[in-house]
This record gives structure tokens, C-alpha cells and sequence, in this order.
């Protein structure tokens, strides 16, 4: 399979990526470069094994816990790692659409 | 020419859970913003999810509740998309493996007893708020909610109107709160609505184009909602036009159906099995132990409770429309209260008094045993039934015993002949208006004038034989 | 006892020689000079050494990759978009390590996120191979190979998502490694694949390697992927001996295109393992060749989902732009072009109508990758074999050729598929560059390989 550049300016929105156009050229013939060798897999699709169970995580046990109370509660307000951080509330812009209302 | 509407519908109910999902911050609803936060929650880098077990539990409460196969192995996946209430980037759900698979629940529709398929039920993480009115241009993010434990519960599309579907959604959560799986507070958009829906010939097996109708938290809201929505479809194909595939939201303040952007709808979640979780395993015994908690649901209860206490349809109806209700009821059975009268306490005097104080029949102060005595005083001919009411009243204010406070405030029945007889003297001598109608052939008029002589008693009057008198004295005259 | 005391008296009770350990300021001015090999992104103050327990490293120095969280050094992951943030929480391996009484370093650089394959995809500029500067050191965990090789620490903890421990030690000619999964907690390492990363250790020596393994190495409430299983006495096994072990020889990597001097060191190794006790047989790993595919589907995947919460809201640097959409995508603009790459690549194999045709093939694939090798672990104790084709390659030379740089992992990324313990230990040099061999192990087998490298590492001394 290969992808066109309109194939990778939607997956660049689908990721948000902002893309400048030499960006959006090159990634798109690195990613055909790099598509091309991975359809060697697919090759491989008639000789799959029938069980899917490769989820590594299902070589360990099941892990949960009973509500304990772990010791990973924030120390420091979020203010201090926040980008934008006002009467505590994250603040971001608007999403489209949106009027916000907050006066003052 | 008949249009028939094809609804299904998608719940998204919280958990009653204390702790979040996937961490070990507590699940409050409200509070000062951003105070039940850790690095798992709103995702902080290199924070990992671990599974709340206590959960599992209750989401099996759920799922058992609806008659649902149990998946001994669901699967976490994630769902990607962006918004700035979701911390991750996506959101820890549970997509081709679910929990559950194939209920139903069986509802008294506007044409009786309804059936509807549950597809699925699945457990989720819930995302934070995102509030537009709390700063100056620009929005505020409270992730409090964030992580918090959802279940979905998807149906077939099997309803065909938007009452019933609100009929189904007062089962739900009926439901979902007599096996304690949620608190179902609607203010607190405990359970949340997707709708979807469609339009065609009644009796056509083709379905038409669907539309959705998003995130709806009050099942008034739901209704008017897809009323209006089957309404614009209907005019929308007599007007030989076609439905368009789109998402709709509802706005609850001006009462209509808004479309959502495109960019908004045409998402590509890219689901994928969450790696850094293993799949959720359930053991028979698990499953077992969950069936046998469970308690009897209020529809089976309600056919029980006509059957074997042969009370009347709407007594059954209303007991068993709260487990606590119904259980309270049950125990005033069971320290042998006949059960015509207890239904009528409960429904009557207890209720009236459990509005009153806004509580239920698991915080009233007023306990079956002391309910029961009351009713025995009654039957005693000790008090009589309007003087027992103002002792209900009085046992939930200051507590003790029935016989007690009868004593006490002198609220025993008057059975003395010679007293009964000058009240019920002084009450014709009053009246002489409404004697004179009696003996017009008005026999109605007795009942106001054995009240009277009740109400000159201070409600000590033992109303049968003030009935005697008051009959004896006018024919003797 | 003056800090320097302890770090003497400690290391000496470790009997690691002579080669000497250097100071914090001995780090510093390292770096800062014009020989710097920009191993490290930080160097810790001496407030910031806080007082630590007792244990098997007290005292010792250990630097720590820049994408595992620790509270008073930043923590960048190599990346503009982390540029000083400082993690209000810690890593659960920062906790044990402190607990045994480490004391941490710095912070070391490495390729943004842990994508790379030779340390110059850092936002902070290249880390420069001790051994030849003009070269790279490998990557990702470039730095703290670096650090190791250049002996500024004995040791170091790395992460591997496709070999990048191993690489890096083969490069830099340390010890390095990738134990099984869920063998050490992830909480708090910055996940770059979830269902592949694994911190892995480095070392002067495998002793080194193999204590530190064993001090961070546990069950942890904290990661649902960490095994409850004991943790043996790794620094025991890297002197036990390998009498009668018996080494697997897995023709798939041992190509027609191996050098040969490349070759001769790896028959050379054989020979040693065969003199130390072992017996040596070939065994095949059919699925190999479909192994970098494979995993730069499943890695990329998991990566564009693991790096959606770079998005400038709660954490991390926000370019300020009208509008959210605006926002999102100039503060993730932000991410190095290797990063995007990979995230696009992601994406796009999970999109709507290609999540079948790629990545489910892909985790079919992963399967019979992992059965090879149980299938193999059935009949030999450990397999060897090299660690990466070449030695360390030059600065520049596979910066543009995404495709070249992705193969050189072809021989590492195998364990991290299957989930499976692999070590890298220095087999000698080609033209003065150090070549690692790696040994891989079955689920939970580290204890073998260790001890198949500590009998390789004595057979090389012996020569000296």
C-alpha cells in the first residue's frame, strides 16, 4: 500500500500535527519507503498462526487492586507544572464552536 | 400512510463506586475543582492505569441484572480522540471484547409488557468537565471526573417510540439502583443518553437512515428529544426527501436539536487492546457469588407481591418502586402485620411522612417494629387510626414507644358511653343544618358528622360507637 | 563520612578496581568541556543527592535516562515539548534505587522518547561515542552508555523498546541489559511502546549490570504488567559458570552480508562459551525476517497513542495560538521529525480500514515470533548472537534513511516481542570498535544469560 500527500494531511489532522509543506513531502515518501517494507508482513498473512493471543500481557497474571489508597497523590499543585493554570482550573483555548462566557 | 420509528439506545451510568477506575483517588462528585487528581488520572507521563477490582463487581451487578452472558475474558482497548477533558488522548474502554453480551429487560410500555435486547455492557473511564463560563475567554478544565468509572450498556434497536423509551430508561434505572450498581442521580449526570434512530414504513424490514442524538441527561429530555427528531423525519420523507446520517445534540434550555460539526462526528478512534493493562478475567465462582447477592428486581418482586399478598396492582407498584420501600414493607409481614394493612401504611402514613421529612425507608427513624405496634394498638381499639397518624409523627420526632406517647399525651380512644354521648349531643346541637338533611334522606351527611364528633374529641373518639350514638340520637328524635 | 567517603569506601566494598568513579563536579566539568560528550541533559547538585538507605549501591553514583520521571532533576525525554518539566512524582525504580542506597547522577540524554537508534534525534544535540567521537553511541539509550563507557558512572539504567540498551552497550563496549517483561516497573517511565519498553540496566561490568538489575527489579501495585515473581541473586549468577549450559546458534542471524571480521569475533565467542563448559548447537528462528516490520508497526502504534497526551493542556510546554485546533497542532509541531514519523506511521495503521490489514497481522505475526522462540527455549538454554551487524556507525550517516536506521535494530527487537530477557556483553573490537554479542534467555531466564555473559566477560579478561 502506499500513501498519497491528501492520505498524509488527513493523518497529520488525525494526529495533530501541524505539517509544513516540505514536512508533508518528505514524510510522505518516508512513510512509503518505510510502508514498502512493511508489506513484507502481509506476505506473511497466509501463513499466519490461527490463535491471535500475542498480547504480551496476557503472560502475566491479572494485576488489580482493592481501592488502596496508593501513595501517588500529587505533592505539588498542578499549578507548577500547568501550562496555563487560573483559580484552579487548566485553562485552554476555546474549542470551535465554543463562546465562552467567564467574565471579569 | 404509518410510519414506525426504530430507536436504539446507549446509557452511560457511574458506577457507585468510592475510587476512580484506574487509580486511587476517590470518585466525589463536586468539590473544589481539581482536588481528587493524581498523575494516573490526568495522565501525566510515564502514569499507568491499574484496575479498581471493586468495580469489576459492580459492573457484573449490572450485567447479571439484565440477564447478560458474562465474558470470563474482556478486553481493554483504547479510543483515541482529542479534547481537553480527555487527559490521555483516549479513552481506557472496552471495544471487541466486552464484559457482557446479550440481556434484556422486559419494561411495562404504553402497549404493556415490552421487550428490549441489551447488545453489550462494558466498563469505561469517565472524562473531566470542561467548563465555558468560569474564565475570561477561554475554557476551564475540572478533572475531577476524570477516571471515574462508567458502565455502558448499549440496546438493540427494539423500541419504537419515544415514550416507551423513556418507560425502558425508568426501568433501567430502577433497576441499576435496587442492585446498588449506581446512585442514578440525574443531576449529577450519573446516567447519560445516546440515542439513535430512524424512520420507515410500518411493517417494513428495511431500516431507514440513522440519526444519533447525543448526551442527553434527563429522560424528559430524551423524549421530547427524539419526538421532535422522529417528527422531522416523518415530514422530512413525506417531503420525499432523505435523512441525512448525522449527530445531533440536544439543548436542554431551548429545547431543540442541534447538528454537530462534521468535524466534530466524523471521528476515526482507532481503537486499539490497551497494552498496559491485561484483560479483565472473571471466574465462574466470581459470577456465582454476584447472582446471589443480587436482590429480587422490582418487576418480579411486584408480580410476587400481587400474588402472594394479593395487594392491588397500584399498592404492589408502588412498594416495590424502591427496594427499601418494599423491604420495609416485607419486614412489617414478617412480625405478622396482615398485609392489606402494611401495604397501606407503607403507602399511606409512612410515605406521606418519609416526603415529608425527605427520607427514605432506610433513614426514617420510624422502625417496622414500632409501626407494628402501632397498628396493634389500632387493632386493640387502644387509639384510633387519625389519632395513630399524629403518633407516627410524633414517634419520628422523639422516638420511644407507641404505647407510650398514647399515654402520655392522653391520645387513648374514648370508649365511655357517657362522654361519646355528649359529644355527639353537642355536635347535633351545632349542626342542626346538616341534621335536618340527614333526616331529608342525605345519609351521606353521616360520615362529616361522625368527623365533627372526632374533631370534638381531639381525635380520641372511638368513631364506631360515636357512629352508633350519632345514629341512635337521630332516629330516636 | 563525607559523601566522597561513601562513594570510596562503597566501591570499594564492590571491589570494582581501580578504574575509579568520578564526583559530581569530575562529571560536570567533563561535560562542560570541550572533550563533553553530551551524555548528560542534567547533573544533579549535591542538595540534590537526598540522604539514601542502606543497601547494595550505598553510595554508588547511577545516572538515569531522561525519560524515567524523577521529582528534583527535569525530566525532558529528549524533547522541546518536555523541556523543563519537572515530574511532580517519581519513578518506582528511583525508589528503589534510593532505597538501596544509590544516589543518582544526573540525567541522561537520549533519542527523543526513546526513538531512535543513535542518540541524534535528542532535541538537545547528538550524544557523542567515548570511544571514537566521530561515531554515534547507539541509541536510544545513548547517553547513559556513554556515561558508563566514558566512566563517569559504573552504572546506569537505560530503557529497550527495540534494543536500545543493547545497542548502545555494544557500541560504546559496556554491558547492557533488557530484562524480561515485567520483570522492573514501568510507573514513571515515559512510555514510548508500552506492550515492548522495559528499563533496562548498564554496566562497566556484567557484576555491575547484574546488581543493579537485581535492585530494581520487583513487583510494583503501581504497573498492572509487573510480575509477581521473586527476584534471584543476579549478581550470584554472573560468576556461577556455565558448565554444561547448553547455547543456541540461530542461523537467521548469522547472515551471508556479516563482515567477516564481524563474523570471526562471534565463532570466536563460540569457541569461549564452548571452553568455559557449554555446549554449542544451531537452532532456527524462522519468523525473523519478519521481525523489524512487525515492530515498527506495533511500536509506532502504540507510540501515536501513548504520545496523545503531549497536547499542551495539563503538562509541558504550549505554543499559544487562537483556538484550541491551533493550539494542539503548533504545540505538537513541537515534536522532532522522528517523532512525527513515527506517530504518522502510527496513526496511519490504525486508522479506519487499515487496522486489520496491519496491525492485526502484525500481532499475528508477533505471535509466531514469540513461538520461535519458545519452540527454540525447548532445546537450548540461551541462544547467542550478535548484537547489532556493525560496530558503532558514524554521526550523520543514517540521519536520512529512516528505513537503514530501522534495520539496524533487526537483532534486538526480536525480545522485545517476544517479551524475553536479552543482554549484550562486549566480544571484542573490529578495527578498534567494540562489537557486542548478545545473549537472549527464556520468560524470567535472566539469571542464564547472565551467567553466560559473565563467563564470556572472564574468558576475555583471562587474555589481559
Amino acid at each position: 500500500m502506499s500513501v498519497s500527500a491528501r492520505d498524509v494531511q488527513r493523518i497529520g489532522e488525525l494526529a495533530r500535527l501541524h505539517l509544513e509543506d516540505d514536512e508533508l513531502e518528505r514524510l510522505t515518501s518516508d512513510l512509503n519507503a518505510i510502508l514498502r517494507h512493511v508489506d513484507s508482513l502481509r506476505d506473511l498473512g497466509s501463513t499466519k498462526r490461527p490463535e491471535d493471543s500475542s498480547q504480551i500481557g496476557s503472560k502475566l497474571e491479572s494485576v488489580s487492586r482493592e481501592h488502596v489508597e496508593g501513595p501517588d497523590k500529587l505533592r505539588e499543585i498542578p499549578a507548577d507544572f500547568a501550562p496555563e493554570w487560573k483559580e484552579g482550573f487548566f485553562v485552554v483555548p476555546a474549542p470551535p464552536g465554543v463562546h465562552p462566557s467567564g467574565d471579569q | 400512510m404509518n410510519w414506525e420509528a426504530v430507536i436504539g439506545v446507549e446509557i452511560h451510568v457511574r458506577l457507585k463506586s468510592e475510587y476512580k477506575l484506574f487509580c486511587s483517588d476517590r470518585a466525589v462528585f463536586g468539590g473544589e475543582p481539581n482536588t481528587h487528581i493524581c498523575p494516573v488520572c490526568i495522565g501525566l507521563p510515564g502514569a499507568l492505569p491499574v484496575l479498581n477490582s471493586e468495580i469489576v463487581d459492580l459492573a457484573l451487578r449490572t450485567a447479571l441484572a439484565f440477564g447478560c452472558t458474562i465474558h470470563f475474558e474482556s478486553v481493554w482497548a483504547r479510543k483515541s480522540y482529542f479534547y481537553p477533558d480527555l487527559p490521555k488522548g483516549y479513552q481506557i474502554t472496552q471495544f471487541e471484547h466486552p464484559l457482557a453480551t446479550k440481556g434484556s429487560v422486559t419494561f411495562p410500555g404504553s402497549k404493556g409488557d415490552t421487550s428490549v435486547k441489551i447488545r453489550r455492557v462494558h466498563i469505561e473511564e469517565d472524562a473531566g468537565k470542561l467548563l465555558h463560563d468560569r474564565v475570561p475567554r477561554a475554557s476551564a478544565i475540572d478533572l475531577n471526573r476524570a477516571g471515574t468509572a462508567l458502565v455502558e450498556i448499549v440496546t438493540e434497536p427494539d423500541l419504537r417510540t419515544a415514550a416507551d423509551v423513556r418507560l425502558f430508561l425508568g426501568e433501567l434505572k430502577q433497576t441499576l439502583e435496587y442492585v446498588g450498581a449506581s446512585n442514578c442521580n440525574m443531576e449529577e449526570g450519573d446516567l447519560r443518553v445516546d440515542a439513535n434512530v430512524s424512520v420507515r414504513r410500518s411493517g417494513s424490514p428495511r431500516l431507514g437512515n440513522k440519526t444519533e442524538i447525543k448526551n442527553v441527561n434527563s429522560f424528559s429530555g430524551v423524549e421530547r428529544a427524539l419526538s421532535l427528531e422522529i417528527a422531522r423525519q416523518i415530514a422530512t420523507l413525506e417531503a420525499g426527501s432523505v435523512v441525512g446520517q448525522q449527530t445531533l445534540r440536544w439543548d436542554d434550555h431551548r429545547e431543540e436539536l442541534r447538528k454537530m460539526r462534521s468535524k466534530e462526528e466524523s471521528h476515526d478512534y482507532r481503537y486499539f487492546p490497551e497494552p498496559d493493562l491485561s484483560p479483565v478475567r472473571v471466574t465462574q465462582e466470581q459470577v456465582t457469588t454476584v447472582l446471589e447477592s443480587l436482590p429480587e428486581l422490582p418487576r418480579v418482586r411486584c408480580s410476587r407481591f400481587k400474588k402472594v399478598y394479593e395487594l392491588r396492582d397500584y399498592d404492589a407498584e408502588v412498594l416495590t418502586q424502591s427496594a427499601a420501600n418494599a423491604d420495609y414493607f416485607e419486614e412489617l409481614v414478617g412480625i405478622h402485620i396482615d398485609p392489606q394493612v402494611a401495604a397501606k401504611w407503607v403507602v399511606g402514613p409512612l410515605q406521606g411522612l418519609m416526603n415529608q421529612r425527605r427520607e427514605n425507608a432506610q433513614t426514617v427513624p420510624v422502625r417496622p417494629a414500632q409501626i407494628a405496634a402501632l397498628i396493634g394498638l389500632i387493632e386493640r381499639g387502644v387509639v384510633s387510626e387519625s389519632a395513630a397518624k399524629s403518633v407516627l409523627v410524633i414517634l419520628a420526632q422523639e422516638g420511644g414507644s407507641p404505647s407510650d406517647i398514647i399515654e402520655a399525651r392522653g391520645l387513648m380512644q374514648e370508649q365511655d358511653i357517657g362522654q361519646l354521648t355528649s359529644w355527639v349531643t353537642e355536635v347535633l346541637a351545632k349542626r342542626s343544618e346538616e341534621v335536618a338533611r340527614y333526616r331529608g334522606g342525605e345519609s351521606k351527611i353521616l360520615g362529616y358528622l361522625v368527623g365533627q364528633v372526632m374533631q370534638s374529641s381531639g381525635g380520641t373518639a372511638d368513631p364506631r360507637l360515636a357512629r352508633d350514638l350519632l345514629i341512635k340520637q337521630l332516629r330516636n328524635e | 563520612m563525607s559523601l566522597q567517603d561513601k562513594v570510596l569506601s562503597s566501591s570499594e566494598v564492590l571491589n570494582f578496581g581501580g578504574s575509579g568513579f568520578r564526583s559530581l563536579d569530575d562529571i560536570k566539568e567533563l561535560e562542560g568541556g570541550r572533550e563533553g560528550l553530551n551524555a548528560f541533559l542534567a547533573v544533579a547538585e549535591p542538595e540534590d543527592l537526598e540522604a539514601c538507605g542502606q543497601g547494595p549501591l550505598e553510595g554508588v553514583m547511577v545516572a538515569l535516562k531522561d525519560n524515567i520521571c524523577t521529582k528534583r532533576l527535569p525530566t525532558t525525554c529528549g524533547s522541546r515539548i518536555l523541556k523543563g518539566y519537572r515530574s511532580p512524582y517519581e519513578a518506582t525504580v528511583v525508589r528503589r534505587l534510593r532505597r538501596a542506597g544509590a544516589l543518582i547522577a544526573g540525567k541522561t540524554n537520549l533519542d527523543e522518547f526513546g526513538m531512535g537508534s543513535s542518540t541524534e534525534n535528542s532535541a538537545f544535540g547528538p550524544t557523542l561515542n567515548p570511544v571514537d567521537r566521530s561515531l554515534v553511541p547507539g541509541g536510544s539509550s545513548g547517553g547513559s552508555a556513554a556515561a558508563v563507557a566514558a566512566g563517569y558512572v559504573r552504572m546506569a539504567l537505560g530503557s529497550d523498546t527495540g534494543g536500545s540498551v543493547r545497542q548502545p552497550a555494544a557500541f560504546c563496549g559496556v554491558v547492557g541489559i533488557k530484562p524480561t517483561y515485567g520483570r522492573i516497573s514501568r510507573y514513571g517511565l515515559i512510555a514510548f511502546a508500552s506492550s515492548l519498553d522495559q528499563i533496562g540496566t548498564i554496566g562497566a561490568t556484567v557484576l555491575e549490570a547484574s546488581l543493579l538489575l537485581e535492585v530494581v527489579s520487583g513487583h510494583d501495585t503501581r504497573d498492572s504488567t509487573s510480575a509477581e515473581k521473586p527476584v534471584p541473586r543476579y549478581r550470584d549468577a554472573a560468576v556461577q559458570g556455565i558448565e554444561g549450559m547448553v547455547v543456541g546458534i540461530p542461523t537467521e542471524y548469522f547472515p551471508e552480508q556479516l563482515d567477516p571480521p564481524v563474523r570471526a569475533l562471534l565463532d570466536d565467542a563460540c569457541e569461549r562459551l564452548v571452553a568455559a563448559g557449554a555446549e554449542v548447537r544451531p537452532v532456527s528462528l524462522p519468523h525473523t525476517e519478519f521481525a523489524i516490520p512487525c515492530y515498527y508497526v506495533l511500536a509506532t502504534a502504540e507510540a501515536s497513542s501513548n504520545l496523545a497526551r503531549y497536547d499542551g493542556v495539563r503538562f509541558g510546554a504550549r505554543l499559544p495560538a487562537e483556538g484550541l485546533d491551533r493550539m494542539y497542532e503548533l504545540t505538537r509541531g513541537n515534536f522532532g521529525a522522528e517523532v512525527k514519523r513515527r506517530i504518522m506511521l502510527g496513526t496511519y495503521v490504525l486508522s479506519s480500514g487499515y487496522y486489520d490489514a496491519y496491525y492485526g497481522t502484525a500481532q499475528r505475526t508477533r505471535a509466531s515470533i514469540a513461538h520461535d522462540f519458545t519452540a527454540a527455549f525447548n532445546e537450548v538454554d540461551v541462544l547467542f548472537t550478535p548484537t547489532s551487524p556493525t560496530p558503532a556507525f558514524p554521526l550523520g550517516e543514517r540521519v536520512l534513511d529512516p528505513v537503514a536506521m530501522y534495520l539496524s535494530d533487526v537483532f534486538t527487537v526480536t525480545a522485545n516481542l517476544a517479551g524475553i530477557p536479552g543482554l549484550s556483553v562486549p566480544i571484542g573490537t573490529v578495527g578498534g570498535l567494540p562489537l557486542g554479542g548478545q545473549l537472549l534467555g527464556p520468560w524470567w531466564g535472566e539469571s542464564h544469560i547472565i551467567a553466560a555473559a559473565g563467563a564470556l566477560e572472564a574468558s576475555y579478561r583471562e587474555d589481559t
